[in-house]
Order: C-alpha cells, then structure tokens, then sequence
C-alpha cells in the first residue's frame, strides 16, 4: 500500500516541481515571487478544458501546443504590463500586487467560465497500469513523463545554448546585462513566458485529477511555493528535489496521520524546514543551476 | 485658507454624517452592512499597523480575527459568562499568539512571512472545519447570546451601530497617536531601515512583537464584536480570501495609511453591496485595482484623508509653508548657544583612560578573514582615525564596535561593559552612536522625526506608556523633539526639520544623519567615511564640529580615505591592511611608516623592466572610490 501511496504522491509531487520551477526562474531573473502562480494554473487550466478540448474539440497534441502558445505570449505580456514593474518595488508591494493579480485572474475565469466546474478525463481517460501490484493511471504516468522531458530539455538550453547564458547572466547581475548588451527586457518577458507554459502544463495536467473549478490552482501554486523553500530558495535542482519530496510527504501524511488535515500537512513541513533548515535542501549558493 | 480649523471642522463633520445612519431610518440591511465595515476597518487597521507601517507582510489577519470570534463565541456558549469578560478574555488570548507570531518574524522575513500567515490561516480553518467536538465544524456555532443595548430604530443592527461606531473611532485615534508617538516612529524606522533602526537604539524584537499584538487585538476584537452583533461564526468567514480582502483594504487606502483604511474599509465592504448587479465583476475589479493603485498612485485613499487627518500626524506645521532658506551647511555660529561653552583644547590631553577596548577581534565571512586579530584602545576624549586600503576590514570593523555584526572571536569593551555579543540596539543604548558609509535615512519619516528615533526620551518610553499615551510620554515626546531640534541646529540645518527626508539632497541627507547619531549624546561616535560625497568646503567644517564634538568630550573613531582630513582632525591613527592592524601611532608617525607607506599611502613605485609600462604594480590610490 506503501508503495500506491508513494507512486501517487510521486505524480503530484512531480506538479509541484513544475510550479516551483516557474517560481525559481521568475525568482532569479526579476527578484520576485509570484503569488499569483496558483491562479496561472487555474487560467490556463480553464482556457484548456473549456476552450480548446470542450468549445473547439481540438485533438489532445494540438490543444496542448496551442495552450503553451497562448500562455506564453500572455505571460510575455504581463510581463511587460505589471510584472516587470514590479521588480523595482520593495518585496512588500511586489507580494501584495501579485496577490491582487491572482484575484483578477481568478475571477476573470469565473466570469468567462461561470461558476460550474468543468470535467475532463484526460487523453487516456480513467486508465490504470498494474506495476508490481502497484495501481498507476495513464495520467500520472503522462505527468511524471512531461515533467522528466521538461527538466531534460530545460537542462539542455541552459548548459548549451546562447539563450541559457543571457539567461543566466540577467538572474546575476541586471544592470551589467544590460550594459553588455542584452535586452534585459526581453529576457525577463521571455522567462515569465516560460514560467506561465509551466503553469499551463501543471493546470493541463492536473485538470483530470481535480475538477477545473476557481479554487483548483490556489493551494497548488502555494505549495509549489513551500517546495522552493524547501528544496531551497531559488535553486533549480531545488525546486525539482523539495516538489517530489512535499509531494510524496504529504501524500504519505495524509494516508497515515490524517486526510482532513492533507492541506496543513505542506504547512506543517514549512515551519519544521524554516525552523530547522531554513535555507532549504540544496541551497543555492552551493549548488550551481542546472 | 485650508488651516487647521477647517481641516478638524472637516472631521468632525465626517463623523457626525457618520452617526446619522440610526436617526435617519435607513433600513437595517444597510445599517448591518455598515457594521459590517466599521468591523472590517477594525480588522484592517490591524493589519495595516504590522505591515503598511512596521513592513511585515501578514497574510492572515482573518485568523487572527477568526481567533476573536470563536474565543468569544465558545466562552459564551459553554461558560455563563457575560460577553464583557468573554470578549477581553478572547483579546488577551488573540494577543498571546500575536506575540508568538511576532517572535516568528524576528527570525522568518518577507516571502516567508507571507507564506508562514498564509499558511497558518489555511490550518486555523482546517483546525475550525475538522474539529467538530469543539467548534461545530463547518456549520459553525449558531445561537451565539446577541448582545443587546439601548438605542435609537427598532433593530439590533440599529441599536448597535453607534457602539461599534465609537469603538471604531476610538480604536482609530489611538492608533493615530501611537503612530506619531514612540512606539509608531520605531515602527516606521523598521519598516523603512531596520539596520539602521537597530543601530540607532530601536530594539526590533520588541517593536516587531508589539505591533503584531497590536494587529492580533484588533483583529480578535473585531471577530469579538463580529460574534456579539451577528450571534453566528463560520469557518468561511475567516478563510485566506478574507485575509486578502483586509490587505486589499489597506492597499487601497494607501499603506500606512491610517485614515486612508478607514475609507477603504468602508469601499471596499459597501460598494459591493451597492452594486449588487456587478457582483461578478467586483472582485476582478478590486484584483486588478490593488495592482494599479501600487504601481501608479500607491497612496490610495489615503491622499484624502491623510489631508484632513494632517493636524494629527507628524510633520505638520500650521499656517502657511515657512520658507525654507537654503541651508549650505554647517554653521558653527549657532553652535556655542546650543550647546553652552565649547570649551577649545590647545594640547589633546595625553595618555587618558581607554574608552573602548577592542581586543583580538576576529571575523570571518565564510573562508574570508575580514578581521584578523585586531587589537587597539580608543581613549576618552579623542579622535581615532582608522585608515587602510579598500578591503581592508575598516567597515567591518566599525560594524562590529555597533553590533550590528558580530564578532568570530575576541572581545570589545566600552568602559567597564562588554560590547560584543549585545544587540545592536542595547551598544547603542550603552552609548555608541554611528553614521554608515551610504547614508542610511527612514526616508518616509520627517528630518525631525529621523533625530527624535534615537533620543533617549524617546527610548526610555515603556511599550504601555507609548499605547496608552500618559501624561509622561507626552513630557518626554516634548523633550525629545526639543533636543532633536537642538541637534539639527547644532549642526546647521535646523530649517529642514519637516521635510521629509526622501526630499533632501546627499549632502543635507548626510548632515541629517550625524544630527541623528549625536543627538542622544553618546560616548562614542562611529564615523564610516562621514566626508563621502561631500563637496570641499563642507568637509573641513565637518572636520572644525567633529574637532567641536571631542572638545566637548565625545570620543570619534573615524575610518576616512582623506589623508588631509585624518592628519588635520585625528588624535590617533590605526592603520589596518588586509584585516590586520599594521601600526598605530600619531598621525605624523604613522605616515611616515614605511609599512603603511608601502601598504596604503602609496609606496615607491618599482619598475618592472620587464614588462610595458602600462602594466606597472602598484599600490592602490589614496582617493579611489570604494
């Protein structure tokens, strides 16, 4: 039973590491967090089932190009309209105006969507694969294999390419990039682009594990939060490592100590980290990027 | 004329428009949604005292508020007690958490904050759904005894609305004095720079506690009149959305802010319910308003009612504008009235007593040695320059005498107390004041504002004194603001006491903070390169009060890159290269040293014959920037 619980723990962990990805990219490109992350899933989890598999009908692949299309230039254009802005301010505004961002996203999709949830089985539908007695649908299979293939090719721009490198030399010093050429801008656009296609591939998903309601991204977008910490603030093999972790913890939690409690649980494991542990599994400073 | 009269006339017809409502037969949905807001206002001003004017994000208030209720709902359910016990019963309990909460973000800051209260929040409401033996689970507690006074209508609503009413006001103008007293101005100083607020006496561990206690009651007593009005809580009226739409509040009236969340609370709770076909929207339209109102016009509402509040908040001088002269300035004229004799000393006197005893301190940062070994005496009554080159462990140094770092190893001694280990705001109260290498000002507060922080009137006044605002604390504001005047005359810039100081330029700024750091007095003066950025002729009148200070019996310890202005002012001189102390003498000696000749001022240039000219070794400038 153990293991069932571990392997389902493993899946939604493996959401976790997505989102937490996305806040450690928009972490260390513009200095801030983005407490709005949560709704990002929501959106574009709506705009997916509602849209493009419900409204238009579009086969599975390309609904799925199309959304990380969408999102990305919708987060380009964020970006540039409020996030961008937002990096000059002190971290107090920057957490209130990306609460109060959130808000809107999350009731523009009930405005345009109404209040019913929406239903999607996925593109395998309610399968399951029996692996040593172990009980793992399609779905979870499909999130821990976009999730694998995400950190491999993410592993790939960043050590061998041009764009890995501007990258990185904007998260270190801004004002010398600048300087040096690179259109800062851009870049910091091009990274909350990103970060926005990874929250559209947690809301995709997630979307047949979870109804797609308003509230289906809130909680995922916090503990995505709590799993940078965790794994360490700002740290790519942090954010990868501290969601399977807090995925697997909790579901283990959950399974032997309480399922009413299952949304303390993450927590509960953040105040045990910043009382012992506060600079996370791998922090930063030690471990270079990936 | 906009004087002070119309602005209190303003005010109290605000008020009296507000106590209509029962007179004037609005029906009793509107009057409960009033109540509603005056309770929301509550809740937020909490909220807005922790985190618009102490700078702790907290999001969530509606805990603490949720706290209140239940406390006082279950008090009065499963006890017969009456609701005048269960309700401060309730506030003393909320308080207690608050104070723990405070003692978090001593250590927990910023996004971890943020996400901590989040969190807390999201447990305090599963804690309320899933423990039902208690608190009724999501139904909730129902049949709570509503309490019922005497008053104009025939509704309860009616009935309690000028008493939730008072206690709203009254919580609001003791909130407005405790923000331009003591207690509010350490609390901005934290907000705005708490390192500096450290170093200038401001003990942040306990500032930060008591502000969350502070916001902690509030919030309970808002919960608490919530249950005695509504007679019914649920565990959906204190979810994490609640604590965001308190912060919406406080945005939306402008962060610290006081006026300014009372008008939003009332927005923000009525405008919904007047626009009840936009309900949809309304929510949208509040997100995204809190995104532009901090991006373009972050002080919100605030803008108005700061307006009509400016009689009771600091900075404010009635009448019209006074013309501000330009100040130059130093002007030593003003300075012998201001302080009595400056009585001039011909011959520094010889072998005094240590002052401060710095002995083999050492600190690392990580594998880095910024300080080795150093040890050295700064005696009474004189002016120690520290010298060296860049990275030599001069600011280090200076920063561990002030306590805001600490030492590795080894032991600082001022007179016959140890410094090191203490926080910084107990060496600053010991009496070592400083200045920092980047000027370092609370940039919201005013010039005098700045100077009264570390006055030790304002210092000595106790945390209750400062809330219920005695007699006492008044005499000491009164003599704080005097001596800080003094102060700001002292050094020549008296004109600018209510500018606030974001306006000044480098140089007043500069002057600001040295009136600062020498209003309370202190034994020793902490100088980190006080003549950086300054033009010529302000340095040497620097130098001539610096020279007044020490005649005066202040002891200097100077860390300066002029080599005219160390051999001009300083008794001593200690010279450090590479976190090691490589003489100590006077001035004349030491520069002719050849160990600091080679190391700092500037050594023989040895010509590498060997290589281009243009790649010749050598030792850095005097006057490089660092």
């Amino acid at each position: 039973m153990l293991g069932q619980v571990i392997a389902s723990g493993a899946a939604m962990g493996a959401i976790y590491a997505l989102v937490a990805l996305g806040y450690v990219f928009v972490w260390n490109t513009m200095g801030i967090i983005n407490f709005a992350a949560g709704e990002f899933i929501t959106f574009s989890a709506y705009i997916f089932v509602g849209t493009l598999i419900t409204s238009l009908a579009l086969p599975f692949p390309f609904a799925l190009a199309l959304i990380a299309i969408l999102m990305a230039a919708m987060g380009a254009a964020f970006s540039r309209l409020v996030f961008s802005r937002l990096q000059r301010q002190r971290a107090l505004v920057a957490i209130i105006a990306t609460v109060g961002f959130g808000i809107f996203l999350k009731e523009m999709a009930h405005i345009i969507y109404g209040p019913e949830p929406l239903m999607y089985d996925g593109p395998f539908g309610m399968r399951t694969l029996d692996v040593a007695g172990i009980l793992i649908s399609y779905q979870q299979l499909l999130i821990l294999a976009v999730v694998t293939l995400i950190m491999a090719a993410q592993y790939l721009v960043f050590r061998y390419t041009m764009l890995g490198k501007v990258m990185r030399a904007v998260a270190m010093d801004r004002e010398t990039a600048a300087l040096m050429g690179i259109p800062v801008e851009r870049v910091l656009a091009g990274t909350f682009a990103y970060s926005s296609v990874l929250a559209a591939l947690a809301g995709l998903l997630l979307a047949p594990l979870f109804f797609v309601t308003v509230d289906m991204g809130t909680m995922v977008g916090l503990k995505g939060f709590v799993a940078m910490i965790i794994g360490g603030f700002g740290s790519i093999p942090g954010a990868i490592l501290g969601g399977l972790l807090l995925g697997i913890l909790e579901n283990i939690a959950s399974f032997t100590i309480s399922s009413a409690y299952k949304d303390a649980i993450a927590f509960a494991l953040l105040l045990v980290f910043l009382a012992f542990l506060p600079q996370g599994i791998l922090p930063e400073k030690v471990v270079d990027r990936a | 004329m906009t004087g002070t009269s119309t602005r209190v006339a303003l005010l109290v017809l605000f008020l009296a428009v507000l106590a209509l409502p029962p007179f004037i037969g609005l029906n009793s949905y509107y009057l409960q949604v009033l109540n509603l807001a005056w309770i929301a206002a509550i809740a937020a001003l909490g909220l807005n005292i922790v985190t618009g004017i102490t700078g702790q994000v907290v999001l969530g208030q509606a805990a603490m508020m949720g706290l209140g209720a239940y406390t006082t709902g279950l008090l009065l359910l499963k006890t017969s007690l009456p609701w005048w016990i269960a309700l401060p019963c309730a506030l003393l309990l909320t308080g207690l958490v608050g104070a723990a909460l405070g003692l978090i973000s001593v250590r927990i800051r910023g996004h971890y904050l943020a996400i901590t209260t989040l969190g807390l929040n999201e447990i305090f409401r599963l804690v309320v759904l899933n423990e039902e033996w208690l608190t009724g689970g999501a139904f909730g507690l129902r049949d709570i005894p509503v309490v019922n006074l005497p008053g104009p209508g025939a509704s309860t609503a009616s009935h309690l609305y000028l008493p939730v009413l008072g206690i709203t006001v009254a919580v609001y103008a003791l909130t407005l004095r405790v923000f331009r007293t003591r207690l509010g101005r350490d609390m901005r100083a934290i907000r705005d720079d708490e390192l500096a607020a450290e170093s200038m006496g401001v003990n942040s561990r306990m500032t930060k506690v008591v502000s969350f206690v502070v916001c902690a009651i509030w919030g309970a007593l808002a919960g608490g009149l919530y249950v005695l009005f509504i007679g019914f809580v649920s565990p959906n009226n204190f979810v994490v959305l609640e604590s965001i739409r308190l912060l919406l509040i406080v945005v939306i009236g402008g962060l610290g802010s006081i006026g300014g969340t009372f008008l939003a609370a009332l927005v923000v709770t009525v405008l919904p319910e007047a626009l009840r076909d936009l309900q949809m929207v309304y929510m949208a339209v509040f997100g995204l308003g809190v995104v532009i109102i901090l991006l373009l016009a972050p002080r919100g509402l605030g803008i108005l009612a700061d307006w009509i509040l400016a009689p009771f908040l600091p900075g404010y001088r009635d009448g019209p504008p006074v013309a501000v002269e330009q100040t130059t300035g130093i002007s030593l004229e003003r300075d012998g009235n201001a302080t009595g004799p400056a009585t001039t000393r011909a011959v520094p006197a010889p072998a005094e007593s240590p002052l401060l005893k710095v002995r083999n301190v050492t600190k690392h940062f990580g594998g880095v040695a910024a300080l080795n070994d150093v040890s050295f005496d700064v005696r009474e009554g004189e002016i120690l320059g520290l010298i060296g080159p860049n990275g030599s462990g001069k600011s280090t140094m200076i920063n561990v005498c002030s306590g805001i770092v600490q030492a590795s190893a080894g032991q600082i001694e001022l007179g016959s107390s140890v410094v090191s280990g203490r926080a910084a705001w107990d060496v600053h109260a010991l009496g070592v004041s400083r200045i920092f290498q980047n000027v370092r000002l609370w940039t919201s507060m005013t010039v005098l504002e700045n100077v009264m922080v570390p006055h030790p009137d304002s210092r000595r006044s106790g945390t209750i004194e400062s809330i219920i605002g005695t007699r006492s604390l008044f005499a000491k504001e009164e003599r704080a603001r005097e001596a800080a005047l003094e102060a700001l005359n002292l050094i020549g810039i008296g004109a600018l006491a209510d500018r606030t100081t974001s306006d000044l330029s480098f140089g007043q700024s500069r002057l600001v903070e040295l009136a600062r750091a020498i209003v309370n007095k202190p034994k020793l003066l902490l100088l980190d390169e006080p003549a950086a950025g300054l033009r010529g002729g302000l340095i040497m009148d620097l130098a001539d009060i610096l020279m007044r200070l020490r005649d005066q019996g202040m002891t200097i310890l100077v860390v300066e890159h002029r080599v005219k202005l160390i051999m001009g002012m300083c008794d001593r001189v200690v010279v450090l290269n590479l976190g090691e102390k490589i003489a100590e003498g006077n001035p004349v000696d030491v520069a002719r040293d050849p160990v600091v000749v080679d190391a700092y001022l500037g050594g023989k240039i040895k010509r590498d014959t060997t290589r281009a000219p243009g790649r010749v070794p050598r030792s850095e400038p005097i006057r490089s920037a660092s």
